[in-house]
């Protein structure tokens, strides 16, 4: 779960009867009482009052979106929590991770999931003026099955014929009435609203979203049912919303407005928030994150289960299409090493791909671990095999990354680890060709950061064999059909329990072959000034607690500020 | 007249040389604007796309072909350039890439201001600082005050502008609170003077060192001349003679380097503007060719070079008000 701290902000009068508090409560402890004196592992709680209506929430955000259309732009980090302010997604994950409805009032599977009828809330609409209805629905999945890169992903998991473009006879989406609409799918998915909770699940107003395809400057000007209308924006620099009056869910959003500033560089938005220039950041830096979870002032709010970082194989062409060669690789290196070095000891070193708070974790055990022994005796028995992949006894591959500092301190540091079992050539591929690179296959070995969602089926994709051709988004051409048959189980089921269980064997498959050299579990910190209230504590409109941070974005229409 | 005619005939000649230059060096970077639009699915080698590809290959063929067409990217580079500077001439400078459908000139329009206004602003700050202190260390010559102002003014030169902001962020706005840590463009013109000084005194102070020492050895050898020593003898005031007689024939170098130095300020707005969040030319360029928006980064670079030239040249008229003896030489010519 998120692993939080709250602190008092000054050695004001606030904080004297705080440590009067604390001392109460560490003579309490003396007898018998609290064994968690500092709290630490809680969930914060907000003990400010009732919500105050107003305030300007400025968001410090470390990079900007290309646009903030859900159908036409891709959405990262910068662009979900964008997202979040002007549009509502159609589900969103309760506390427990399991997706429910949000601006839909039912999500509701045939007996085979594949199909599923989405009907909306009545009575709501866009901010600009259009009524939300099931042609929003339809607008909104077309679009994004024309659109060639947003549609990549889903598009497989979509009932259409794909090599016809999208039309009223080639599609999944059937309109059933105003509210109701029906999603043809693909085969069995028992898990499709999980894939609603973000970007595929923003409904923009269809009005929009057609004159968008015409005028695409309006990808700028965001139009949603979401509880922030859009206001301005300077691309680069910030954007705007104020909030909806008209919100469909009664008195909130509590704030005036919300701008995102942005803020590229980690270490000059985590002094803004100290300086109060911001009230509210997001950052992934390990460094700065051991730093805010000593920091009396603020609000930390951690997510430890975001993407994993991992070297990948090319299972494709040698030497990684022979798993002692990867299991060589993965045995030699020392990962507590990497992570004290390289992350500042922070992250959970993982041996599959949920960290220990996702619902979908289980023990790995039989993942490779470091033995350089062993990493030896598999490298030499693959060279004699293969000599002409080996020099001098040891595996000779490529290690394909992006020019830059860090991929710099990782292949030193690597190099030195498998300097017996491997000989290591850096070839760097410039940033903006590197994904095209990776997609065609002309790499051996290459660091990645992926996963990480948390319902992992939108994840499949990525291992997929069913995806490998000359464009492979399964990138590491991981061809076994039992992960194939696996995928289609867990999409074919709704049962939580089958489908970790499912999962389990999934990341046991992985260990097995070796697929992947897990690194680290990234995190993603929201870090917050200690006014600034709720900023995950949300509730889904049935009264439900949602899930606080999902992907490094959470819930905006429940934060106020405090004086 | 006939100067200024040459100098902007000059003016000319560079804008194409650079926008020739910057055109050919965006399109010999590796990646596109493709890979923008398409990710993955962007065939760089389209002879991939020979025969009857199928699924993602079939789908990113079929885009990558569109899309090179929409974008003109199939027609040869010097169409291209031509095409482009033709339709520069008549003010369009396309559409960006990145922000589709957004014009290159209503983007560079939106962040000239805040870039102009840093400028202006550093300049102010950089001749602030190094005005007073230079006639100050020129009077005091060999002297403690001019020996620290030498020390100083070198400390300043080598700290890289990056590092110059971090330190200013952690004293002036962690530490004492006097100055935001961002930009904020929607102030009061108050507010928003104060929210820029941080970054503008980040780029100043590093041209104010430079200055400094420039018009200190420029004031040293003024107040060496036969005209100092004959208004000393007059018994005119120090002060009188520092600013009066000293100052203005010293001003020679330091106006010419002023004017050389817009290029440094806005190589230092390049970080600058992203530290401190600006929306300005500097964030705009560097996103932009991160992002292989070729089209802005024309447009920036070609109007950065026009005000470029253009100030030079005003530096070059400058001249003759400062020394009447330039003024009769061209005048001669």
């Amino acid at each position: 779960m998120i692993n939080s701290q709250v602190r008092a902000r000054t050695w004001g009068f606030g904080r004297i009867v705080a440590v009067l508090v604390a001392l109460t409560l560490v003579l309490a402890a003396c007898g018998g009482g609290s064994d968690d004196p500092e709290g630490e592992g809680e969930v914060p709680e907000d003990d400010a009052g009732d919500p105050v209506p107003g305030g300007d929430l400025v968001y410090g955000i470390e990079a900007e979106a290309d646009g903030i259309n859900p159908t036409a732009n891709n959405f990262a980090i910068a662009a979900v929590i964008m997202g979040r302010a002007v549009f509502d997604p159609l589900a969103q994950f309760d506390e427990e991770g399991v997706a429910q409805p949000y601006l839909a009032e039912s999500i509701e599977p045939n007996a085979d999931c594949t199909e599923w009828t989405i009907t909306l809330r009545s009575g709501i609409t866009f901010h600009d003026g259009t009524p939300l209805t099931s042609e929003a629905i339809k607008v909104h999945f077309e679009t994004i099955l024309a659109e060639a890169l947003v549609g990549l992903v889903p598009k497989d998991i979509f009932r259409f014929d794909q090599t016809q473009p999208v039309s009223d006879t080639n599609t999944p989406i059937t309109i059933v009435d105003d509210l109701t609409a029906t999603v043809a799918m693909n085969g069995p998915n028992c898990n499709f609203p999980a894939w609603l909770t973000a970007q595929f699940g923003f409904i923009g107003s269809p009005t929009w979203i057609r004159a968008a395809e015409e005028d695409a400057a309006l990808n700028q000007e965001p139009v949603g049912t979401g509880p922030f209308k859009f206001d301005a924006r300077q691309v680069n620099a910030r954007t705007k919303f104020v909030k909806n009056p008209d919100y469909w869910q009664e008195g909130l959003p509590y704030l005036d407005s919300v701008t995102f500033v942005v803020s590229t560089d980690g270490q000059v938005r985590a002094q803004s928030l100290k300086t109060g220039d911001f009230d509210i950041i997001h950052t992934t830096r390990e460094d700065d994150i051991k730093i805010f979870r000593d920091d009396d002032s603020i609000k930390l709010y951690e997510d430890p289960t975001e993407e994993e970082g991992f070297l990948m194989f090319n299972h494709s062409i040698p030497p990684f299409d022979d798993v002692r060669a990867r299991k060589a690789i993965i045995q030699a290196t020392d990962r507590q090493q990497y992570v004290d070095l390289r992350s500042a000891g922070l992250p959970e070193i993982p041996n599959g791909i949920f960290h220990p708070d996702s619902p979908f974790y289980t023990e790995i055990e039989n993942y490779p671990q470091h033995d350089p022994e062993a990493a030896i005796e598999l490298a030499t028995d693959y060279c004699g095999d293969f000599p002409e992949n080996c020099q001098d006894g040891k595996i000779k591959f490529k290690w394909s990354s992006t020019p830059s500092p860090d991929s710099d301190a990782d292949f030193d540091l690597f190099q030195e680890q498998w300097k017996d079992v491997a000989v290591i050539e850096k070839e760097l591929i410039e940033q903006a060709n590197y994904i095209v690179e990776v997609a065609l296959g002309q790499w051996q070995a290459t660091a990645w950061r992926q996963f990480g969602n948390l319902d992992p089926d939108y994840d499949t994709v990525w291992f997929d064999s069913r995806k490998i051709g000359p464009i492979s988004i399964n990138w590491g051409r991981i061809d076994n059909p039992e992960l194939d048959r696996l995928i289609d189980e867990q999409r074919a089921t709704q049962d939580f329990e089958e489908r970790k269980e499912i999962w389990h064997q999934i990341n046991e498959t992985f260990a097995e072959n070796g697929d992947y050299l897990w690194y680290t579990h990234s995190i993603w910190a929201i870090v917050a000034g200690d006014n600034v209230q709720s900023v995950t504590d949300f509730e889904l409109p049935d009264g439900s607690k949602g899930w606080p941070i999902a992907e490094g974005r959470h819930n905006l229409a429940q934060i106020w500020i405090s004086q | 007249m006939r100067f200024v005619l040459r100098r902007l005939g000059s003016m000319v000649v560079v804008l194409v040389v650079v926008s020739f230059l910057t055109f050919l060096l965006m399109n010999l970077l590796p990646g596109g604007p493709e890979v923008n639009y398409l990710g993955p699915l962007y065939v760089e080698d389209l002879s991939l796309c020979e025969g009857t590809p199928t699924g993602d290959l079939a789908r990113g063929c079929a885009e990558t072909i569109d899309l090179r067409d929409k974008l003109n990217l199939d027609k040869p580079f010097f169409e291209r350039y031509v095409s482009w500077v033709g339709n520069a001439l008549t003010g369009d400078f396309g559409t960006s890439y990145r922000q589709e459908g957004v014009a290159v000139f209503d983007i560079i329009n939106e962040a000239l201001p805040t870039s102009l206004w840093l400028m202006v602003y550093a300049q102010v700050i950089a001749f602030v600082i190094a005005i007073p202190v230079a006639i100050y260390s020129a009077y005091r010559v060999g002297r403690w005050f001019d020996r620290g102002a030498t020390a100083a003014s070198f400390g300043v030169i080598a700290i890289p502008p990056f590092i110059l902001a971090l330190l200013l962020i952690y004293f002036f706005a962690v530490k004492l609170g006097w100055f935001p840590t961002v930009y904020d463009p929607d102030a009061e013109a108050v507010e928003r003077l104060r929210s820029m000084f941080m970054p503008a005194f980040t780029l100043g102070l590093g041209l104010a060192a430079v200055y400094a020492r420039l018009l200190r050895t420029d004031l040293v050898a003024t107040l060496q001349e036969d005209f100092i020593l004959m208004a000393r003898a007059k018994g005119m005031p120090t002060w009188h003679i520092l600013l009066r007689h000293a100052l203005r024939p010293s001003t020679f170098s330091l106006i010419t380097v002023a004017g050389i130095q817009i290029g440094a300020l806005i190589g230092g707005a390049l970080v600058v503007e992203r530290i401190f969040s600006m929306p300005g030319l500097g964030t705009i360029i560097v996103e932009s060719v991160l992002s292989r928006d070729y089209q802005v980064v024309q447009g920036a670079i070609l109007l950065i070079t026009a005000a470029y030239v253009a100030v030079n040249i005003a530096v070059d008229l400058v001249y003759g008000y400062l020394d009447p003896r330039v003024r009769h030489a061209r005048a001669a010519t």
